[in-house]
């Protein structure tokens, strides 16, 4: 079963908002929602990097664990997805996400918090499978079709790359290698959890 | 019995179906930590994969692969 992830190579992204463009046309995402942006780190500094950051779709969602109406789910293939029928526009998941992923639009008057929309992997949500009604709320479900996230089929460069994790590492290990440098993946191991620098017990066995 | 009696009675019997309308809601029962939403379906549930996963485990991983541009020149240089 496909476990599928988000990997963006800081060292490919050229800044372009290709993915931005290609996820707010396929979802016909409303003003002020941008489920994906591009963040440059050192900004102006020579060495500058650039990232595409949305939803990670986190191994360990912590905005599954604040929801206080229990509205997120995973699915078998590892998406994080949520039910806007339940979502009572708190905002404790934007709190909780380490890439703000969450988005808030305006609903009504004085600036009223709508329910959360974020980034689905272009997996829809819990409507029928492209329906009118799961693109209204969800936008478009893409995997359902045999697709791939839209914003990383579009990039230019293959910096974002989207898909099941075995394979996708793959393709980055097999990048780094071949150039020689860059191996760090900005966000993966907050997203994905990293191996545990601690030892086991402290040493000389006393705590 | 006068029009006005009958306003009356009509107004109580819709008051009263209105009020034990309320008594049919069933409480729901909150299950902590758990999704409390709509049943999601497989993305390969659908007309154009018809319940056949390994169809769509196939499509996806060619899709992975249209990815790795490593390959794709290797293929268009064949």
């Amino acid at each position: 079963m496909a476990r599928m992830k988000f990997l963006c190579d800081a060292e490919r992204c050229i800044e372009c908002n290709g993915c931005v463009t290609a996820c707010k046309n396929e979802h016909e995402v409303p003003w002020g929602v941008n489920r994906r942006r591009v963040v440059t780190l050192n900004d102006g500094v020579p060495g500058e990097k650039s990232i595409s950051v949305a939803c990670m779709h986190c191994s360990d969602a912590p905005c599954m664990a604040v929801c206080p109406v229990d509205c997120f789910y995973k699915t078998s293939e590892g998406v994080v997805l949520h039910d806007k029928d339940l979502c009572i526009g708190c905002g404790y998941c934007f709190y909780a996400c380490p890439f703000g992923a969450p988005q808030f639009p305006q609903d009504g008057a004085f600036g009223l918090r709508g329910k959360m929309d974020k980034c689905t992997f272009c997996a829809g949500g819990p409507e029928l499978d492209n329906s009118a009604a799961e693109f209204k709320k969800y936008g478009r479900n893409r995997l359902a079709e045999g697709k791939l996230p839209a914003c990383a089929e579009m990039c230019s460069t293959k910096a974002l790359l989207g898909g099941d994790a075995d394979v996708i590492a793959d393709i980055y290990r097999n990048r780094v290698l071949k150039r020689g440098k860059g191996s760090e993946i900005w966000g993966w191991g907050t997203a994905y959890g990293k191996p545990d620098e601690r030892p086991a017990t402290p040493p000389g066995g006393k705590s | 019995m006068n029009t006005g009696r009958k306003l009356v009675l009509a107004c109580a019997a819709g008051a009263l179906a209105i009020t034990l309308a309320g008594c049919g809601d069933q409480p729901k029962v909150y299950k902590q930590g758990q999704y409390q939403g709509k049943p999601d379906s497989k993305p390969w549930d659908n007309d154009q994969f018809k319940g056949n996963q390994v169809e769509w485990e196939k499509a996806i991983k060619v899709r992975n692969q249209g990815q790795n541009e490593y390959s794709r020149a290797v293929a268009s240089a064949k």
